[in-house]
């Protein structure tokens, strides 16, 4: 199983790209696409989920190919869009029983799965609800349900944790991680710790362009020896944040503990400390837009 | 001067969000083309306007007077379509949220909606305004522009209509069941109610030969202020041409009538108590403003309006304290053990269906169901001819709202990502969609169909049949072209007027208007109709609209 994108370039109007010649090659498991607000990863998912065409560049699944054979590749396709809606008058069997005919799917068999779902997404017990009353988070996990209804080989979720409480977003990880085994999983986000603990790999996406593809140990690797910890005073810190990238802070009674990025010990008094994935996305988009680490 | 300053800032913020999108185009060239259709230049034997077959010379004053009647008669209406949207729009963007955030208070909130619905109406009334000065050089029979001719009607006539417009668009709003399509359907129907009030009125206060009516009656106020014009060209013209025996013609601008006769009219002699009567609309507007300001929710999502948004939150409180106790949360019993197969290409495809009908019927209450269960019995109790004519009508009116979700639910429910993404967007889930309301417009209409069966009215089944395929498509057509259901009703409501309601109302003595309008009798429910052949129309029609339903879609989600 693979799946190939190659080149693919997506241009708005004149001037504004919101992918510019983005190559990655796919095998199963998950993917973690990460990069700032705006940076291109919803246009790269509408674009895999067949929502969007490409201005140019070419994409294959397994051999067929995306843009010629749509149908084909929908029929091997969930995906969690990141702000979609629901039929209020409907409830979450019916919604799902509703998508389920939409995608092609055998009723009788399509309800064991429903019944499944929504034991694994923690919907069961309001299962006879109308959506119109559910909160933001169970619509998302209603999101997540219907992706999975055909047993998608390609499943693409686009900020899937929003919305969703902390034990939602630990169970929704692991689902995920559950899943990929035979499967391509794309994870769009821009909140790194939600890739940290299941992607198999990460991509970097900063202005449309593809800045990084590796393992997240290759991605640790790069700003190992790099990441530094201190207390500094209070006032201190927006001198600091002049000078260095700092990747997190923490207050305490003596003053605030910053943590930076540099390639030599900013004081006397910092240590070094294991990196985390975060200081090493920092430390690449910082890089890649001016950077400021020393 | 802070809440002056508050309002002003609502009305142009509502008023750029609003003249910076196309459509406003669309009505702007709406009454350019009314404009130009109702002025025909002198030579071709048409006419519209007239008085006893006679027409004012294309001076400011009738020129004025022709695009300020066509405003308040003709553009009224689609502009209310066009404003009803300005709460709405803020509470589906998120604005209302934060604004209800503020200090705002609710009266000046409504009554900025109001003045910025009232400044876009007349903004698009005054383009026209304009663009008629340009036709009145075109036509050149009188050269010499009078602002006044063009001031005063605007000022007099069109304003005050379009401040009641405004204010309507913003009451309906505030009153949450008059916000969507039932909304819609009733302004319909009280527009046509003024339309009457005004063509019953002027029987009475347009002076005639035989005496009927008067200028010495005073005028009733009603909404158009188009009376007052009438009421001045009619006694001008009882002076100034010879056999002219009183009433007044809107006239069809696609007839025929050969040398046209013109006197001459300068304009409306207005007088304090006709000032008044069009001020008092004003008030009118003022007073509504006030009433949709007492029912406006200031965007709560809990007050409950009605009774099934009192169920939506009853069960949002329930989910809300079932959510509140721990829930027993497994880490390890995430696994999913049965796939969903497919089925055959036919048996997916009617399974789609099936899921769609159901769709498109959740949420109808019971009486919704009663009415089409009793208009289902009372044609098949009637005799087949009745049927057809009195019980047709309102079987293909009672389910326009469902139909004209067609096409643009996805849209309006932001699903379209998720049912976009599954395979055969195009021939699968739109065709499906289709047949759904097809099949819903066949059930509604079975009474009918099985009464002229049993007649053996053959030709009057094939067009019930056709007219249910035509409504779907065409609700398909306008759905996903326009993102709405608003286009749809609108449309719809108009060709079912004209159109069958007229036949039925003629045949029963009563009609709506002079012509019989043939053309859009799309049910069938005249034998004049369907000898002119309007079932094979309607049936070149419906594939049209599949075809044009077919690019709307591919448009929609670019697949």
């Amino acid at each position: 199983m693979e799946l190939i994108i190659d080149s693919v370039s997506k241009q708005y109007g004149t001037g504004i790209w919101g992918l510019r010649d983005f190559s990655l090659s796919l095998q199963p498991g998950i993917l973690g696409l990460v990069g700032p607000n705006g940076a291109g990863k919803s246009t790269l998912m509408r674009i895999l989920a067949t929502i969007t065409k490409p201005t140019s560049g070419k994409i294959i699944f397994n051999g067929i190919d995306l843009l010629q054979d749509p149908n084909r590749v929908r029929e091997l396709l969930g995906y969690v869009p990141q702000d979609f809606g629901i039929y209020p008058n409907l409830n979450a069997v019916e919604f799902l029983e509703y998508l389920a005919a939409v995608k092609g799917l055998d009723g009788r068999s399509a309800s064991q799965r429903i019944d499944e779902l929504l034991q694994v997404v923690n919907l069961d017990n309001v299962r006879k609800h109308l959506l119109g009353g559910y909160s933001g988070g169970m619509k998302q996990r209603i999101g997540i349900a219907q992706a999975l209804l055909n047993d998608p080989h390609l499943l693409i979720v686009d900020e899937p944790t929003a919305g969703l409480d902390p034990e939602e977003r630990i169970r929704f990880r692991n689902l995920l991680s559950d899943l990929s085994g035979d499967r391509i999983v794309i994870l769009s986000t821009h909140i790194v710790s939600d890739v940290e603990a299941s992607a198999t790999r990460i991509a970097i996406i900063r202005e449309g362009r593809l800045l990084v593809d590796a393992m997240p140990e290759e991605l640790l690797q790069e700003v190992e020896g790099r990441v530094w910890e201190w207390i500094v005073p209070s006032e201190d810190l927006p001198s600091i944040k002049q000078q260095y990238a700092i990747s997190g802070t923490v207050r305490h009674r003596d003053g605030v503990e910053v943590r930076v990025i540099s390639a030599s010990s900013p004081d006397g008094s910092a240590r070094l400390t294991p990196p985390r994935l975060e200081d090493a996305y920092l430390h690449l988009v910082a890089e890649n837009g001016k950077d400021r680490t020393p | 001067m802070k809440g002056l300053r508050v309002l002003y800032h609502i009305v142009r913020a509502d008023f750029y969000e609003r003249f910076r999108r196309y459509n406003v185009l669309i009505i702007i060239g709406l009454a350019i083309f009314l404009t130009i259709l109702y002025l025909p230049p002198q030579g071709v034997g048409r006419l519209s306007f007239n008085v006893g077959g006679y027409r004012g010379i294309y001076n400011s004053a009738w020129v004025g007077a022709t695009v300020t009647v066509l405003i308040v008669i003709f553009i009224s209406l689609p502009g209310f379509y066009l404003v009803k949207n300005a709460i709405s729009r803020d509470e589906r963007t998120g604005v209302g949220q934060i604004i209800a955030s503020t200090s705002l208070s609710k009266f000046q909130y409504i009554f900025g909606k109001v003045i910025s619905n009232w400044a876009f109406l007349g903004a698009t009334a005054g383009v026209a305004m304009f663009a008629a000065m340009g036709i009145q050089l075109i036509r050149g029979e009188a050269l010499k522009i009078s602002v006044l001719g063009y001031l005063l009607p605007y000022l007099l006539v069109t304003l005050p209509m379009m401040a009641l417009v405004a204010a309507v668009a913003v009451l309906f709003e505030s009153i949450r069941w008059l916000r969507g399509g039932f909304g819609n359907v009733v302004f319909f129907i009280l527009f046509l109610v003024s339309y009457w009030m005004m063509a019953a009125l002027s029987v009475a206060a347009l002076p005639t030969t035989t005496g009927a009516g008067s200028p010495s009656i005073p005028l009733i106020p009603e909404p158009t202020g188009a009376l007052e014009i009438f009421r001045s060209i009619s006694v001008a013209g009882m002076e100034l041409i010879p056999d002219y025996q009183g009433g007044l013609d809107l006239g069809n601008p696609f007839q025929v009538y050969g040398p046209i006769n013109t006197f001459v009219w300068n304009g409306v002699a207005w007088t304090v108590p006709s000032i008044l009567r069009r001020l008092l609309w004003v008030g009118i507007a003022v007073g509504i403003a006030s009433l949709a300001a007492t029912f406006f929710d200031r965007f709560d999502p809990s007050t409950p309006a009605i009774r099934v948004r009192r169920k939506k939150a009853r069960s949002r409180f329930e989910l809300g304290s079932q959510l509140a106790r721990p829930s027993p949360v497994t880490l390890t019993n995430i696994a999913l053990s049965t796939t969903a197969s497919r089925g055959s290409r036919m048996s997916i495809f009617l399974h789609l269906v099936g899921s769609e009908v159901r769709l498109m019927l959740k949420g109808q209450r019971w009486w919704w169901y009663l009415v089409a269960l009793g208009l289902i019995l009372v044609a098949l109790i009637l005799p087949a001819a009745e049927s057809r004519q009195i019980v047709l009508p309102f079987v293909f009116i009672w389910p326009l709202l469902i139909w004209s979700q067609l096409g643009n639910r996805e849209i309006q429910n932001r699903t379209d990502q998720l049912v976009f993404s599954a395979p055969f967007p195009l021939r699968r889930q739109l065709m499906a969609s289709w047949t759904a309301g097809f099949v819903l417009a066949l059930v509604a209409s079975s009474g009918v169909i099985v009464r002229l069966i049993l007649a053996s009215g053959w030709n009057a089944v094939v067009s019930v049949v056709v007219a249910a395929a035509f409504i779907p498509a065409a609700a398909l057509a306008l759905g996903t072209w326009s993102g709405g259901s608003k286009l749809f009703e609108v449309v719809y409501l108009f060709l079912w007027t004209l159109g069958p309601m007229n036949q039925m109302v003629t045949a029963l003595g009563f009609p709506l208007v002079a012509d019989q309008f043939l053309a859009l009798d799309y049910v069938g429910s005249s034998d004049a109709a369907i000898s002119a052949g309007m079932p094979l129309y309607y049936a070149v029609f419906t594939i049209l609209l599949l075809v044009l339903a077919l690019i709307g879609r591919k448009r929609q989600p670019r697949v």
